[in-house]
């Protein structure tokens, strides 16, 4: 894969990006207010499933907006992630912490999309089930956050 | 005693020494930072979509507000304290940065459209606590809340490129 990452790295947009403390700055402000959005769709909906916030009404209507923020926010952080990660993607690659990030962010992806969705769009009460789903979704994306934290400030 | 005088002063203090020399210090901080960030902001768009008739409208708005703001609040709390410690380290620096002063206007914005929204606009929450759609008052407050605070984030990860 190095010779890929490298590639990458060489290509105009990985040199733009990275010849530009200007680009980098407002790339990264956009990839910091996704985040935000996620982690606030993260938090709100765990709040329903867990029975904290309006138990008595839909899962599907207390989280409609949320699920569509969780999808602007992905939407935002990814492909202005994408752009940083061009810059230095032979040096990230090599992070513990970026490796972690990653891991985490897929987990937490494919965890939405194969079982976390369905929760969200049923019209039940809080249940051992949901508390599980909300739990373990929230614990994914804040590992998230965590870790870009660590990879950005440590690095 | 000026503005510059009173950053040199935040800088010369032990909470100023401990955010800019410790690495480990300046990284918590900054961590914990955005954590407050995520609960905070994160938190108040809901109630700023639920003004603007966008999230759980068949939520009264006061409820959305009860369950949600204590939340909201405990994250502002969060974010004011690490962030009143990470000026404190760069107070001078961040004292003439054109971002640190946007966001800090923006921030004022923010606090002055809760203000008023609280003061005067939900006055007449009773007419339409219910309403899905709130009358354009209440909805203007959303739009600005939300518009101040992305304005906060972006000018926020802006200062720290351009500070250092």
């Amino acid at each position: 894969m190095t010779p890929f990452w490298a590639w990458l790295e060489a290509t105009t947009v990985g040199q733009g990006v990275q010849g530009s403390l200007q680009v980098t700055a407002v790339l990264s402000a956009v990839h910091v207010a996704g985040m935000t959005l996620v982690a606030g769709s993260a938090l709100v909906s765990f709040l329903r499933l867990i029975g904290a916030l309006f138990p008595d009404a839909p899962a599907r209507e207390v989280t409609r907006a949320a699920r569509g923020g969780l999808l602007v926010g992905l939407a935002l952080s990814i492909s202005t992630g994408v752009l940083l990660f061009s810059a230095r993607a032979t040096a990230a690659v090599e992070n513990d912490f970026f490796r972690l990030k990653m891991l985490l962010l897929a987990g937490a992806i494919l965890f939405h999309a194969a079982w976390y969705r369905r929760l969200l769009l049923a019209d039940g009460p809080p249940s051992a089930r949901t508390r599980l789903g909300g739990a373990v979704s929230l614990t994914l994306w804040m590992g998230v956050v965590g870790f870009a934290c660590a990879y950005i400030l440590l690095e | 005693m000026t503005l510059l005088q009173v950053a040199e002063w935040l800088e010369a203090s032990p909470a100023g020494y401990i955010a800019r020399e410790s690495l480990w210090g300046f990284t918590i901080l900054v961590a914990i930072h955005l954590v407050g960030l995520a609960v905070s902001v994160g938190i108040v768009i809901w109630l700023d979509l639920r003004l603007l008739g966008l999230n759980m409208q068949k939520q009264p708005v006061s409820a959305v507000y009860r369950r949600l703001m204590p939340i909201a609040f405990a994250g502002f709390a969060v974010m004011f304290i690490t962030g009143g410690l990470l000026l404190a380290g760069f107070a001078t620096a961040a004292y003439g940065n054109l971002y640190f002063r946007i966001k800090v206007a923006a921030m004022l914005l923010a606090g002055l459209n809760a203000l008023l929204y609280h003061r005067v606009t939900e006055r007449s929450i009773a007419r339409w606590n219910e309403a899905a759609r709130p009358p354009l008052p209440a909805r203007a407050a959303g739009l600005i809340s939300i518009a101040a605070w992305t304005v906060v984030v972006l000018s926020g990860r802006m200062m720290s490129y351009t500070m250092f």
